[in-house]
């Protein structure tokens, strides 16, 4: 078989990088666009910034600072031009570059992600494959159970029951707060609970397709043991769905990460978020949309970047 | 050598205890050095006393950087504190003076340079501080030596002295040196305490002034943690993470209350809630019969026992309350009498006209259950409502341009608690938040608010209130009540109507 010109592959691989790299740009744009409209269809901020008794010209004066005063496609051509260059104006509330307000929270978003994503391997994972491979048996009815729960449960009520279990009624985390490894487990499971289901679901379904492949009966009949059929032969090829699934919980996680902030008082930019919605700190609100849509669009590309080396088929595509 | 197993085992188990007890184990080395944690659902934006007014935030503020006078809710009069007097020379002139022996914790010298600073940097367009208001008519100040000076209004401002109370003392070279961003991330005063850290969004810690002119305050550190989640901030009072928490809803108090190390303590705030007239509109609310029949339909009282299970005080027929200043203490409330409210709105051929009640939902103690109650008397009285529940923020913007249709559910807190500031903001017709429409009230308020002499203007406050009654601008409902939860151990907490919470005044047993 004649191999193909490794410059020509390497100009594949660039164009399709390259188009994804396009396609992520565009997204960020139109998340750009629709926060800005968005934010200001919820109302003028201003009266939210001034004392009560504050005089109409002061309210205006403030309009003005604030930029307010300017026709709207002025407002968006300076949002625009100010984004691009990371500037998303100063915090109503806070007075300090709405960006870093958000960045400075990044990381204890990131460390309760990276919680959760943990659980999600540690507890996820295993209960699909076992579920898989003992079908229809108690454990499978257990873990369908549990992924039946994580989906329909909300997740506000998951951390405030576990917070009355595990801090009030069993002290043995803190029910708040951000002081060290402890009182990241809860805030985790909360935030875990929906993404794992999925996750479980999703590696019982992907295995079982793959082990009912003629490929894998080959490798039994070879009498290999059922753990390395498994593990060696059928997890490699179910990970392809599964992997896709877990780079796609980035975004359920972040906009879970504002529920799970809330509830258990935890500082990261979630409840950022949400206190900035609250106040309509217009400038935190969008640089929080931003950099929360670039995060999901960088996964995803990253997600498609590695799906095209790992799989043969899109390349050929 | 292997070490024997059950050496092996005992480790994993004390490793497994230093996991699990690692938070307790930090509580109770802290408590060697006296620790109070109060939990409040509100995170402040700044320390920085002229920035961040939330009484939350002045909370930890207001125990760096003092005010010059306090308020005693009991006596409604101003406490010294570090101005020693304050006494009008003339109708613009107010002089005070300053106790000599307080410096700021940094070193620099607390005096009348450093008022003069305090308060003018209020005015400082760049600071955007909502305590403007407060010092909108002080012109000039005069400094008459190092501890006296001369605050000049531009007209008569009778309330001066208790807006003092909100304008915490910063030291001026220290907030030039540092701008005031970094001045609110780690503010510097003469209070018993001092700014240790603050962690945005969590914590701030605060730790005692060893040489605070009054004494050394009785705990070492205080730390006023923020949990926005009611239900999470109790669960903090009951896992001991916290000594002391506020605004808790009254779901929770059976809860707390079956726990002995726990006890639940409330207060009337200065928040006042009640239905306001919107008579800007072309309505039947123009007629005062409308509103008073109003007045006459809602039995507050069955609102305050059965909705608000008691945590509530009924308004007595004026829109503030007796921590008020201006409150007058002969108004009788209007009596439940669905008879004639029901005659009063035939009187007025009101009868066919369908009136809509705007409320939001989850704003003030059960806002949406109260206006449902509402809505059901005045109908069962005759008078045709209907509810329109909204969310809180399109409610206020609907509110400050004052289009709202009808009637809206509004809660309205003033501090410092004079008439002067509540009717300005919520009564008096002009820029604010008043839909009320009456020119003798308009005349009488514009009167009180410049008049100095106390007599006279505390009669022309007591008319105000006179003119309200009679002419209702809002159905009166009532004075809302907040409700903190505490452990036993902490003692000297003395709960005040604007949720004021003093931690020099708090101890542990």
């Amino acid at each position: 078989m004649a191999q193909a010109c490794p410059l020509r592959v390497i100009n594949a691989d660039m164009t399709y990088v390259g188009k994804r790299l396009v396609y992520a740009l565009l997204v960020i744009f139109s998340v750009l666009t629709i926060v800005f409209f968005l934010v200001r269809l919820s109302g003028d901020p201003t009266s939210l910034f001034v004392p009560l008794s504050a005089t109409q010209a002061e309210i205006e004066q403030l309009r003005k600072e604030i930029g307010l005063d300017q026709p709207v496609y002025i407002q968006y051509y300076r949002f625009l031009k100010r984004s691009v260059q990371g500037d998303f104006g100063l915090s109503l509330r806070y007075q300090q570059p709405a960006l870093d307000l958000v960045i400075v929270r990044l990381p204890a978003t990131l460390e309760l992600a990276l919680v959760a994503l943990t659980f999600m391997f540690v507890i996820a994972l295993p209960l699909g494959i076992l579920s898989a491979v003992k079908r229809n048996s108690p454990v499978d009815l257990f873990s369908s159970g549990l992924a039946l729960f994580g989906q329909s449960v909300p997740g506000f009520w998951l951390g405030l029951v576990l917070i009355l279990i595990f801090s009030v009624k069993l002290p043995l985390f803190p029910s708040s707060g951000y002081k060290g490894f402890l009182s990241l487990i809860l805030p985790g499971i909360t935030l875990a609970a929906f993404s794992s289901s999925l996750v479980a679901r999703m590696t019982r379904s992907s295995l079982l397709e793959v082990l009912s492949s003629n490929y894998i009966t080959t490798a039994r009949s070879k009498g290999l043991s059922e753990w390395t059929v498994i593990l060696k032969h059928s997890l490699r090829n179910a990970a392809i769905p599964i992997v896709t699934i877990i780079g796609l919980q980035v975004g359920p996680m972040l906009s879970g990460a504002i529920i799970t902030e809330q509830v258990f008082g935890f500082p990261g930019m979630g409840r950022l978020a949400v206190q900035a919605v609250l106040n309509r700190d217009y400038p935190v609100v969008q640089a929080f949309v931003v950099v929360a849509a670039s995060l999901i669009t960088l996964t995803n590309l990253t997600v498609d970047i590695l799906y095209y080396f790992l799989d043969p088929r899109i390349r050929h595509e | 050598m292997k070490s024997p197993v059950y050496v092996r085992y005992s480790l994993i188990v004390l490793f497994i205890q230093l996991l699990f007890l690692g938070p307790g184990l930090l509580q109770l080395n802290c408590q060697a050095e006296k620790v109070i944690t109060i939990a409040e659902g509100y995170a402040p934006y700044s320390l920085d006393p002229h920035v961040d007014t939330n009484q939350a935030a002045r909370n930890i503020s207001d125990s760096i950087c003092e005010p010059l006078f306090w308020y005693d809710f009991s006596k409604k009069e101003l406490v010294p504190n570090l101005g020693t007097s304050v006494k009008n020379l003339n109708d613009n002139t107010w002089e005070i003076r300053l106790r000599k022996d307080v410096s700021f914790t940094n070193g620099e010298p607390f005096d009348a340079n450093a008022v003069k600073f305090s308060i003018e940097r209020i005015k400082d367009p760049q600071l955007k501080s909502r305590l403007l208001a407060t010092v909108r008519n002080i012109k000039e100040i005069k400094l008459i030596d190092p501890y006296t000076v001369h605050l000049i209004t531009s007209s008569p401002t009778p309330t001066l002295p208790f807006y003092l109370t909100r304008v915490g003392m910063v030291p001026p070279k220290y907030v030039r040196e540092k701008g005031f961003v970094e001045f609110g991330k780690k503010p510097i005063g003469t209070g018993p305490f001092e700014s240790v850290r603050w962690v945005q969004d969590e914590y701030a810690e605060i730790k005692a002034n060893k040489d605070y002119w009054k004494g050394k305050a009785k705990v070492d550190r205080v730390i006023f943690r923020s949990i926005p989640e009611t239900i999470t901030r109790m669960a903090a009072l009951k896992t001991g993470e916290a000594h002391l928490v506020s605004n808790l809803v009254i779901e929770e108090i059976p809860s707390i209350k079956v726990n002995k190390d726990l006890d639940v303590v409330s207060i009337p705030s200065i928040r006042m809630l009640f239905i306001q007239f919107n008579m800007l509109q072309d309505s039947l609310l123009k007629d005062k019969r409308v509103r008073q029949a109003m007045n006459y339909a809602v039995d507050v009282d069955s609102i305050v026992k059965n909705v608000l299970q008691g945590y509530g005080v009924r308004l007595s027929g004026q829109l503030i309350s007796k921590e008020y200043e201006g409150y007058n203490p002969n108004i009788k409330p209007y009596p439940y009498d669905p008879a004639k409210a029901r005659s009063l709105i035939k009187e007025a051929g009101a009868e066919n006209y369908q009136f809509t009640l705007n409320a939001s939902t989850g704003r003030y103690l059960r806002d949406k259950e109260i206006a449902e109650v509402v809505v059901n008397q005045l109908n069962a009285a005759g008078i045709k409502t209907k509810l329109n529940i909204m969310e809180h923020g399109a409610l206020t913007q609907q509110l400050m341009n004052k289009k709202f249709l009808d009637l809206l559910l509004s809660g309205l807190a003033t501090p410092p608690p004079t008439a002067d500031l509540f009717y300005g903001v919520g009564v008096r017709q002009g820029p604010f938040y008043s839909t009320y429409v009456n020119r003798e009230f308009d005349q009488a308020f514009d009167e009180a608010v410049s008049t100095i002499e106390k007599e006279k203007r505390q009669k022309l406050l007591y008319r105000l209130g006179e003119i309200c009654r009679d002419d209702p601008p809002a159905i009166f409902l009532h004075q809302q009540v907040t409700i903190y939860g505490f452990n036993k151990r902490l003692a000297g907490f003395i709960p005040s109507p604007d949720e004021k919470i003093d931690p020099y005044l708090l101890d542990l047993k």
